[in-house]
C-alpha cells in the first residue's frame, strides 16, 4: 500500500455510516486505495456516501417531523383543556404558593398536562408504525422528558418578557411538546423495510 | 450532423430508459442505476462485489459510479428481493474487512427479462433513433 488512507474520512465512514454495508464498503475502498487510488478519490468517496446515508435516513424519517407538527399544532384541543373550570381552579390555587412553589407547581402542571398530551400522542405513533412495546414507549418517554420540561421551566420567563400574543400561542407555547415528539419520534423510527441479512462464510 | 445525433441519443437512451421502467408496475419497478447494476451484476456472475461491480459499470457505460451509490442502489435491490448476498472471508489488502458478494435472485432474473422484453418494444421503429430524420 503506498500509504495510510485519510484518517479523517476514515473515521467518518467508520462512524456516520453503520450495518452490514459499513464493513464491505470500507474494504472495497481500502482494496481500491491500495490499488492507487488517489486520497480525494477516498474523499470524495466518503462524502458521497454519507451524503447517501444522511439523506436515506432523512427520506425515512419524514413522517417523525409531519406527526410533531400535527399534534402539537392541535391547539385547540389543549386548550380545552387549559380553559376547563377545574384545571384553571388548579392552575389558580398552584400560582397562589409562595415563590419558588408557584414556579416548581406552573412548570409541573404544564409539563402534566403536555405529558398526557405526549403519552397519548406517542403510544398512538408506536401502534401505527406497528412497533408499540414497553421498551420502545420508555426509550421514547425518556428522550422526550428533557425538551419537554426544560421547555416548560423556559416558558414562565418568557411569559414575563411579554412577546406578542400571536407568537407566543402559536410557536413558543407549542414548541416543549413539538421538540419532545420529534426526539422521540426520532429515537424509534418506522421501521424500514426488512432485507435478506448476508450469509456468513461457514 | 452525426455529433449532434449522438448527444440526443444518449440523452434519448437515459429518458426512455429511466421513464419507461419507472412506468412498469410495482413488481417489476426499477430505477435506472438499479437495472444498471443488475446488469453488471449479470455480466459478472459469482463473485461481484463493489469494486468489480463499480468497474464494470464505469467499462460498460463509460461513468465512473461512487461505491456508495453502488451500495445504495445494491441495497434497494435487496429490500425488492431481486438481489441476494453473501459475506466472503476477511482479507488482510482489505485491512481486515470482508468482502460482500451480490448476485441476482431468480426474481431478478425475471424482473430484467421483462425490462428487457419492454425496452425492446420501446426501443423498435424509433427513426430518429436509427440515424435517419424524424
Amino acid at each position: 500500500m503506498k500509504s495510510n488512507p485519510p484518517l479523517l474520512a476514515t473515521w467518518l465512514l467508520e462512524h456516520f455510516i453503520r450495518g452490514e454495508d459499513s464493513e464491505a464498503l470500507a474494504g472495497d475502498l481500502l482494496e481500491e486505495f491500495g490499488q492507487g487510488r488517489s486520497i480525494s478519490w477516498y474523499r470524495y468517496q466518503v462524502l458521497v456516501a454519507i451524503l447517501l446515508t444522511l439523506s436515506k435516513k432523512l427520506r425515512a424519517r419524514w413522517i417523525c417531523f409531519l406527526f410533531a407538527v400535527v399534534v402539537s399544532s392541535a391547539v385547540s384541543f389543549r386548550r380545552q383543556i387549559w380553559q376547563s373550570f377545574e384545571f384553571e381552579g388548579l392552575f389558580t390555587w398552584g400560582i397562589q404558593l409562595p415563590w419558588p412553589a408557584s414556579l416548581a407547581f406552573t412548570v409541573a402542571l404544564w409539563s402534566a398536562s403536555e405529558g398526557m398530551i405526549f403519552f397519548v400522542a406517542f403510544a398512538v405513533y408506536l401502534i401505527t408504525i406497528r412497533r408499540f412495546n414497553r421498551r420502545n414507549f420508555s426509550k421514547g418517554a425518556l428522550v422526550a422528558l428533557v425538551p419537554l420540561s426544560l421547555g416548560n421551566l423556559a416558558l414562565p420567563w418568557i411569559w414575563v418578557w411579554h412577546p406578542p400574543m400571536v407568537i407566543f400561542y402559536t410557536v413558543i407555547w407549542r414548541l416543549p411538546l413539538f421538540s419532545s415528539l420529534i426526539l422521540a419520534t426520532w429515537a424509534v423510527p418506522p421501521a424500514t423495510p426488512q432485507r435478506q441479512s448476508a450469509t456468513r462464510p461457514a | 450532423m452525426p455529433r449532434l445525433q449522438l448527444d440526443l441519443s444518449d440523452r434519448l437512451y437515459s429518458i426512455h430508459l429511466i421513464t419507461i421502467v419507472e412506468e412498469m408496475s410495482d413488481r417489476s419497478h426499477l430505477g435506472e442505476l438499479e437495472l444498471v447494476v443488475m446488469l453488471a451484476l449479470l455480466r459478472l456472475g459469482e463473485g461481484a462485489y463493489g469494486v468489480p461491480i463499480s468497474r464494470e459499470i464505469e467499462r460498460q457505460c463509460g461513468r465512473e459510479t461512487a461505491l456508495g451509490s453502488v451500495y445504495a442502489t445494491l441495497e434497494r435491490l435487496q429490500n425488492k428481493g431481486l438481489v441476494s448476498s453473501s459475506l466472503g472471508e476477511p482479507t488482510a489488502e482489505r485491512g481486515g474487512r470482508a468482502k460482500r458478494y451480490f448476485r441476482v435472485t431468480t426474481k431478478g432474473l425475471r424482473v430484467a427479462r421483462e425490462t428487457r422484453r419492454a425496452l425492446t418494444r420501446m426501443w423498435k421503429g424509433l427513426q430518429a433513433l436509427e440515424g435517419r430524420q424524424a
